[in-house]
């Protein structure tokens, strides 16, 4: 079997490097192991394809034991979004309006009221996690017109998100530092996909922010505006849109309110 | 595999039966893919729901599947970097993800916790994890992964060559008795999916 580079001339660099692949196809093997899909996999995707759930409406297929504090609301037509994130699932739920909105707010990102959003925009998901080694919670919502809604229906996943605007708010994480944002941004894409990066220093709301933008080399992503910033306070807000004044014009229409309680959780489903 | 030999019917049927067979086999890919149980499992519903209505148009699901995890495992880093190496193993909270030199390797030599794989997978950046991932787990070859991928053999040898590097820093010496690994673990091929 070939090796990836590896040295011709050490023979003790060789096997070395031999020894550690082996060493390294074992342990994923042993890792490997332990990883089942549970027989019914199958059978669950369908039906909630069928249902029309879709990605908005999964639940896991296998239990998980997070109880966090997240909620997104889009305030649009008297209805709002919400999904619960309850054992680290996304279950969206559509409720009446009214809740812990603000009443100017277009839509609520695990606490955060975003104030502006361009016109027509939908719930197309959500997503969340937490941090490890810093105790953070983070939710990312995406948004896009209905238009965009049915190409992310149709969507090749090979072909990664389909979405016109990103919101991503972080409580509990590290401080935030948009120079090295850079670095954490820009090493996250050190795959070749990325054809241009740039970034300045601004402000939002007073705090400094960072400026990104992104240029991907793959569609249908392609150019993405990013805009960061803390409040000082442990909420971290990150804005993407396909232009630079969409993604200001966001993230300065933000309010950081209280995280809300989250459900306990909702066990195995 | 339903997919084998002439191009199978592609009905509900089908497709429970593709997941039926190879589901554990992509769900251990979209793991380590992410490094974290929770997210492969996550990847990997995406994934079919959305290969689900497509599946009478994909020809080879093994292998449209495994890109779709690929590039939406890509695609999810892109989204909140921040949560890279930072993602949590919810059912279990395992130890500390720190990875220190040789800290991998139990006394007998044999890697000891599967969270300290992954928690190495996590520290590579998310293509060069990829090949990884695809190289020594899937057992591809460069020219499969670069198909894989959508890029150049000496990309897929570039990404190899320090994810290797990478790892050799994080998890130290796993040679240990490279033989009584083999001889004990199971091959992909004979591991049950």
């Amino acid at each position: 079997m070939t090796r990836f580079d590896e040295p011709t001339a050490p023979g003790t660099a060789s096997t070395g490097l031999a020894d550690f692949e082996d060493g390294l196809r074992a342990a994923f093997t042993d890792t490997a192991r332990e990883i089942h899909l549970p027989p019914a996999a199958g059978t669950a995707v369908v039906t909630r394809a069928r249902r029309g759930t879709g990605v908005h409406g999964r639940g896991r297929w296998v239990a998980a034991g997070l109880a966090t504090a997240a909620a997104v609301g889009l305030v649009a037509a008297g209805a709002a979004v919400v999904p619960r994130v309850t054992d680290g699932t996304r279950e969206a739920a559509t409720v009446m309006s009214g809740g812990t909105a603000p009443a100017a707010a277009r839509a609520v990102v695990y606490g955060v009221s975003v104030g502006w959003l361009p016109a027509d925009m939908v719930v197309l998901r959500d997503s969340a996690g937490a941090g490890r080694q810093d105790g953070a919670f983070w939710q990312t919502v995406l948004f896009g017109t209905p238009e965009t809604a049915a190409r992310a229906r149709v969507a090749d996943p090979a072909d990664g998100p389909v979405f016109d605007v990103s919101v991503t708010v972080e409580r509990g994480g590290a401080p935030f530092d948009p120079e090295q944002f850079v670095q954490e941004l820009y090493g996250s894409a050190n795959s070749g996909d990325l054809y241009a990066f740039t970034w300045e220093l601004a402000t939002v709301g007073g705090h400094p922010a960072g400026v990104y933008s992104l240029d991907w080399a793959r569609p249908p992503t392609g150019t993405i505006w990013r805009v960061s910033w803390a409040d000082g306070h442990g909420v971290l807000v990150s804005v993407e849109a396909a232009d630079r004044a969409t993604a200001q014009r966001i993230a300065e229409s933000v309010v950081i309110g209280a995280a809300p309680a989250g459900p306990p959780s909702a066990g195995p489903r | 595999m339903p997919d084998s030999g002439a191009r199978a019917r592609r009905d509900d049927r089908s497709f429970e039966g593709f997941v039926a067979d190879r589901g554990s086999a992509l769900l251990r890919t979209a793991v380590f893919l992410t490094g974290d149980r929770q997210g492969g499992e996550d990847l990997l519903q995406d994934v079919l729901l959305r290969a689900y209505r497509r599946w009478a148009d994909v020809d080879d699901p093994e292998s449209y599947l495994r890109r779709a995890l690929v590039n939406a495992s890509v695609s999810r880093a892109r989204r909140w970097p921040r949560g890279r190496e930072q993602l949590v193993a919810w059912d279990e909270p395992g130890p500390d993800l720190a990875v220190s030199p040789g800290g991998l390797v139990d006394v007998a030599g044999r890697v000891g916790d599967r969270h300290d794989l992954l928690g190495a997978l996590r520290q590579l950046p998310p293509r060069q994890r990829a090949v990884i991932v695809l190289r020594y787990f899937d057992d591809l070859s460069e020219a499969e992964i670069a198909t894989e991928l959508g890029c150049g053999a000496g990309t897929v040898k570039t990404h190899a060559a320090r994810g290797l590097s990478r790892l050799r820093e994080l998890m130290g010496p796993l040679a240990g008795s490279p033989a009584a690994l083999s001889a004990t673990s199971p091959t992909r091929k004979g591991m049950p999916t």
